[in-house]
């Protein structure tokens, strides 16, 4: 009886309801009819022009490509859209990117005629993996004055929740119209904030929001969560390296809500609470347009807000010189603010609304609301170089804005050789005193790196913050000042400095003389195995100047490893005839966006960090380039899709990046500490045969469907990056493994993404090898020596190291185990160029110091000059350092500065904290407890007792080594290395006194 | 959504409750005695009949007493989702106004308006809502009364009342069923409900989405005095939400502060089924002020 009555009871409500509704239109989301069309967005908007078109297709194989520019991705299967002003691509539904569980989303955008720059566009309707659109539909929607895609699909972690976006382009618009509904079939009510997310990763555009005391100013992530969506009417972003594009996005009807930084930008329609059955429905415009000035995207959203009755605007213009003859070079030279607001009133005050570049005669114009004043601030070299206010009457569609003039820079003329020849090399210009530092620093329209001086943007080319590349002689223009420029051409030249003082209109010609110096011994080929260029989608610095790195660094042999794609640099080398001095090997760097559940245990879901692979094929068409999908995945499935994509998995590399670097957005860098491996113990040993359920065990494991175990990398990271801040970290990770057992070849690698974040080629390796760059390169023999270890890791310092062996040989650094002569001594020597300080040798007996050599040093008695490169050579026997012909044991020599104080507060054998207020200990007083960047007493305040030793304890951080004074030793090194000190360490030798493999010595085995 | 479809809603759906309904007063009129018979309802002012779960909006499925009165209620409310695995939580607590007026012999009407209704949903993202909740009303029928019992016909319907929680549909929701109360023996009374419930909305965006599902409770007040009584009750749901929705239990207590004043407090816990509360419950306090069973 129930049955029967509760359907005829529900069929009569449904009816009813169905009929009472009305014609309701019923989304197209939760409809399987092809045929189904979700309405428009921005009904009532309009743009007329002559000749437009509106067209929608697939891209079918074989066809070029709609997309080009540093981050255009479209390939095969995805759909573009075209008008006469804008392409864009809607990727696949199989061709998921970056945090987007599938396809569906925009992928390439650009104006007709201009590049890509926006790595990828998704929507969301929160932060957690579920609340990422899963779409498993597409639709192409042909009509006479439109050309749509629409896709349909679900809350990937909620499946009952149904979601539809309609991407449109109409004839003669600079943009793309979006709609996107989601309705809630779930039983419950749901919180959503539903969001277009751009992922900018913090070296690729600068968003801007206008908001009083915001613009480029935005707060991120607040606390709480919710208050991080602030109204706003509009957002417009631009990239600032070539090639510059602006975009923006104005919701059609209401504001935007969301929030900005330089990771991430979300905006959407206001949070809310959204019951069972009730829909979210989102209508946006989003523009993209030629320039670096946020005028351009912001002009059409003006237009767009005036159409749909968001008020009216007004077009400003005007005229700004440079004092002199200067010439209007970029926005770095000069650029202008406008923001609404009085010249008295402070900046937190004002409501900025757009940013614009002059043109190089210096005339610019910007369209802003109407009926409200406005102070034009003229910036120069990042620092507020003059302002002017503007008032703007309700009814003006022009005004004219007086002239503005704003004072002249300084110039120099750069000329380097490297012995005696004109040469690629990389000068920095860095203040001489404090007054010229304090004067200079500033940061890009706010935002990136803090440079002083700026000179060019951060992440882009030359040049770019404090430094520029040069090949012969260039024409620099910097702020008046007194100023230290220091030349170089990577580890093994001298280095040169000069020192000038420079009035405005004041000009110099500077030269550097520098000289190669017999560092690196024969027989070897030095490299850098992890560098991005604007390929990555965390980088922007141009194919051109990353070759042009490759060379002022005098690497041979760098791995092209940009993340989740596949690039070559092909253009860029052939167009510096670079492959004569730099082969290029072509990899990936796999990272992880997806959070997924793999750890036991863990509260949060992770990623697996990021891998590197190499040679991976290149498909200039393909999805990621040839590169496979790295979603999801635990390391030793992702190297089974690597063998996939065409990786010889017998002779190619897989790499374990920056095993303990600290999470960005939440996702972990590093697998070991994803996992949370407590080094103090040891690894269980179910890898093959089963998994005994553990975090700690997932190092060894075979993941299902796998054919690696997640440990069948052949190379780790000890050192990353110019600021080797966490070099004690990776280091007493791979100890911890060699100690197991567990051999893996050392590596240190620049992993510079720009010319600022990290100097490429410091650190590097030296690989030992008869291979020589050219068309005769072996690869396949190259990475033999890298996965047999047959290198050293080194920012300076040139270990060479051997011990004799029964046989007669020398055995070098190198993962295989070999059997020691009797009585066989370490026979050693270290060697740098001048300006490198070595103050210590180490030798390390499996992971522990055995022998300090530091009075016996020889120092240069000048860091400029070539004398003194030599600083070690002698022998030490095996004896003597404690490896005694019972144990095998494994030795690695380090050789360069004292390493820092650094503790271990949460006891997990990882280093975790420095001595960051300087008494000579570390403990919880040297812990930046409140994230402001800073130690100092407000971080230990209410600090009663020390803590108990344990896991969840505050750590961090372990300090960048800071320039220090002029007059220091070791400033030179300091100077072309920053935040770094001076470490190299050799491979492993690995002693196996009877021959039958080696026999690790356990945690803390000490011989 | 228009005006005049708003109303048209709300006319077809009160046609259906009429309809559903069956008989009206007037012919129930032809049976005198059911009325002349207390039906075994407590003639002091402690509440009575279903304790009701709470879990769907605007008493949606917590069926109705069998005793009817001239009644105000004031209630305060809540409900809680606690699902850390989900990073999910939903507690929303709410004042109900709620009424009931006896019109004629053995017919009565009845609503309740939930007056303030916080909603505060936990996520990566919270929000909350605070603002009007939803208005129910219905009318109940007492087909039979004598021996100790009564039994009614009732139905309820749930509006779109709130104040920008539903923002693109509007939900309308129907409750049909039946309710009977009675005494067991010496200090135990049991009442019980079977109902229909079903709901829809309606929306410019979504789907109409009809759901239904089935309502039986079951429960028993220990009445040691007058004044007092200890309930407990098992309450289950089929199809509304899946094949079982929930099979819960509540325990409540109730006082009569004399014949005009009652208490009622208690709650309900689900421990089988979809339904993801991890409790609900109330505090009601209500004023009798004249129909009914007397003293």
């Amino acid at each position: 009886m129930a049955s029967s009555a509760r359907a005829l009871f529900v069929l009569a409500v449904g009816l009813a309801a169905l009929s009472l509704a009305g014609c309701a239109r019923s989304s197209c989301a939760t409809s399987e009819d092809p045929l189904c069309r979700t309405p428009s967005a921005c009904e009532g908007l309009e743009f007329a022009c002559e000749g437009g078109l509106a067209r929608v297709a697939r891209i079918e194989p074989g066809e070029p490509l709609p997309t080009w520019g540093p981050d255009a991705l479209a390939s095969p299967s995805d759909v573009v859209l075209r008008n006469d002003r804008i392409v864009a691509v809607i990727d696949a539904i199989d061709h998921p990117h970056y945090v987007a569980p599938t396809g569906g989303n925009l992928l390439d955008l650009a104006p007709v005629g201009g590049g890509d720059t926006i790595p990828h566009v998704f929507q969301a309707v929160g932060l957690l993996p579920d609340d990422t659109i899963a779409y498993d539909r597409i639709f192409l929607d042909q009509g006479d004055d439109y050309a749509a895609v629409e896709v349909r699909g679900r809350l990937a972690g909620k499946p009952e929740a149904r979601v539809v976006t309609r991407y449109e382009v109409r004839p003669c618009e600079p943009g793309l119209r979006v709609r996107t509904e989601i309705v809630n079939g779930r039983a419950d009510a749901e919180t959503w904030a539903l969001v277009d997310a751009w992922y900018w990763s913090g070296r690729e555009a600068l968003p801007f929001a206008p908001g009083v005391g915001a613009g480029f100013h935005q707060e991120g992530f607040r606390d709480p969560l919710r208050d991080s969506w602030q109204e706003q009417p509009f957002f417009a972003a631009a990239t600032h390296a070539p090639p510059e594009i602006g975009f923006g996005t104005i919701a059609c009807g209401g504001s935007l809500h969301g929030f900005h930084n330089d990771q991430l930008t979300a905006v959407g329609p206001e949070p809310r609470v959204v019951p069972s059955r009730d829909a979210i429905v989102f209508e946006r415009f989003i523009t993209v347009t030629e320039g670096s000035s946020i005028a351009r995207p912001i002009d059409n959203l003006l237009e767009v807000r005036r159409q749909l009755g968001g008020g009216a605007y007004t077009e400003l213009r005007g005229r700004v010189a440079i004092e002199g003859s200067g010439a209007i070079t970029g926005e770095t030279r000069l650029t202008l603010r406008i923001e609404e607001g009085h010249t008295g009133d402070p900046p937190s005050a004002r409501t900025p609304w757009t940013q614009v570049t002059p043109d190089a005669s210096g005339a610019w114009s910007a369209r802003v609301p109407s009926g409200r004043d406005y102070v034009v601030l003229a910036d120069a070299f990042g620092r507020e170089a003059g302002a002017t206010l503007v008032r703007v009457p309700a009814s003006a569609s022009v005004v004219d804005v007086e002239p503005m003039t704003v004072g002249p820079a300084a110039s120099i003329t750069l000329n380097v050789t490297l012995d005696g020849e004109p040469e690629h090399a990389l000068v920095f210009v860095l203040p001489a005193d404090a007054e010229t530092e304090e004067r200079t620093r500033a940061r890009l329209l706010g935002g990136f790196t803090e440079c002083a001086p700026l000179l060019g943007a951060p992440p882009g080319g030359s040049p770019a913050c404090d430094r520029v590349l040069v090949h012969g002689a260039a024409r620099l223009e910097v702020p008046p000042g007194h100023w230290d420029l220091v030349a170089t051409a990577g580890l093994f030249s001298t280095i040169a400095r000069a020192e000038v003082t420079l009035g405005p209109s004041d000009h110099e010609d500077v030269s550097f003389a520098l000289r190669s110096l017999a560092v690196a011994p024969d027989a070897t080929l030095s490299a850098d195995f992890h560098v991005h260029g604007a390929a990555s989608f965390d980088s922007s610095v141009p194919d051109v100047d990353r070759v042009q790195a490759f060379l002022a660094a005098r690497v041979d042999v760098i791995a092209a490893t940009d993340h989740d794609l596949v690039h070559t640099y092909e253009e860029a080398r052939r167009m510096w005839d670079a492959d004569e001095r730099v082969q290029v090997l072509v990899g990936t760097e796999t990272t992880g966006h997806i959070l997924f559940d793999f750890v036991p245990g863990a509260t949060l879901p992770k990623v697996i960090g990021h891998w590197i692979a190499w040679p991976i094929p290149y498909d200039p068409v393909a999805p990621y380039r040839g590169a496979p999908w790295d979603e999801l995945a635990e390391p030793g499935l992702l190297m089974t899709r690597f063998e996939e994509a065409g990786w010889p998995s017998s002779t190619g590399i897989v790499q374990l990046n920056h095993p303990w670097a600290p999470g960005q957005v939440g996702r972990d860098l590093g697998f070991p500490r994803a996992v949370g491996v407590d080094l103090t113990e040891p690894l269980p040993r179910t890898d093959r045969d089963g998994w005994d359920g553990t975090a700690q065990g997932l190092i060894l494991r075979t993941p299902p469907e796998a054919r690696f175990g997640n440990a069948d990398y052949q190379a780790q990271e000890v050192m990353n990056g110019t600021e080797n801040e966490e070099l004690l970290a990776y280091r007493a990770y791979w100890f911890y493994l060699l100690n197991q057992g567990i051999l893996r070849a050392g590596t240190a690698n620049s992993d510079s993404h720009s010319l600022v974040d990290c100097v490429l080629g410091t650190p590097r390796n030296l690989v030992t090898t008869s291979e020589r760059v050219g068309p005769s390169f072996d690869e396949e023999r190259f990475d033999r020596a890298v996965r047999e270890g047959r290198m050293m890791g080194t920012n300076g310092p040139v270990i060479e190291a051997s011990i004799s062996t029964r046989s007669g040989a020398a055995a070098r650094p190198s993962i295989a185990p070999f059997i020691p002569a009797t009585g066989a001594v370490l026979s050693l020597r270290v060697s740098a160029a001048p300006w490198v300080p070595v103050t210590e040798i180490r030798i390390v007996v499996n992971g522990e110091v055995v022998r300090t050599i530091a009075a016996e040093l020889s120092h240069p008695s000048d860091p400029w000059a070539e004398e003194g490169v030599v600083r070690f050579e002698g022998e030490l026997a095996l004896a003597e350092l404690g490896v005694d012909p019972r144990h095998d044991a494994w030795i690695v020599i380090e050789a360069g500065e004292a390493l820092p104080l650094v503790g271990d507060l949460d006891c997990d054998g990882v280093p975790d904290t420095g001595d960051n207020d300087g008494n000579g200990v570390v403990d919880e007083r040297d812990v930046d407890r409140n994230g402001d960047g800073v130690v100092d007493a407000r971080d230990s305040a209410g600090l009663e007792a020390p803590p108990a030793c344990d896991r969840g304890a505050a750590t961090g951080p372990i300090a960048r080594t800071p320039r220090g004074a002029r007059t220091a030793r070791r400033w030179g090194f300091a100077a072309v290395t920053p935040g770094g000190y001076a470490f190299s360490f050799t491979n492993p030798l690995i002693v196996d006194w009877d021959g039958d493999g080696f026999d690790a010595p356990g945690l803390g085995g000490t011989p | 959504m228009s005006a005049a479809r708003s109303i048209g809603i709300a006319l077809g759906i009160a046609l259906a409750l009429g309809i559903v309904l069956g008989p009206g007063p007037r012919a129930r009129a032809d049976i005198p005695e059911i009325h002349t018979d207390s039906g075994g309802c407590s003639p002091t002012a402690r509440p009575l009949g279903p304790f009701g779960t709470g879990f769907l909006d605007g008493q949606l499925g917590d069926g109705r007493r069998a005793c009817e009165r001239d009644e105000v209620a004031l209630a305060e409310e809540g409900y809680v989702i606690a699902r850390p695995a989900d990073f999910y939580g939903n507690i929303r607590l709410g004042t109900r106004i709620s009424g009931s007026v006896i019109v004629t012999r053995g017919v009565s009407l009845f609503g309740s308006l939930e007056a303030l209704r916080y909603q505060a949903l936990i996520s990566a993202v919270d929000n909350t809502y605070l603002g009007l909740g939803y208005l129910s009303i219905g009318t109940a029928a007492r087909y039979f009364g004598a021996d100790g019992w009564s039994l009614v016909a009732y139905g309820r319907m749930v509006l779109p009342s709130t104040t920008g929680l539903d923002r693109l549909s509007q939900p309308w929701a129907l409750e049909l069923g039946t309710s009977a109360e009675g005494a067991l023996a010496t200090n135990f009374r049991f009442h019980g409900v079977l109902a229909l419930i079903g709901s829809a909305v309606a929306s410019s965006v979504a789907p109409p989405d009809p759901r239904g599902g089935v309502r039986l409770s079951a429960g028993l007040d220990w009445v040691p005095s007058d004044a007092i009584a200890i309930v407990v009750e098992l309450a289950s749901g089929l199809g509304y939400r899946d094949a079982l929705d929930f099979l819960a239990a509540s325990v409540a207590l109730r006082f009569a502060l004399g014949d005009v004043v009652g208490i009622e407090l208690g709650a309900t816990y689900p421990f089988l089924g979809e339904e993801r509360a991890l409790l609900s419950g109330h505090l009601a306090i209500s004023a009798r002020l004249g129909g009914g069973p007397r003293r």
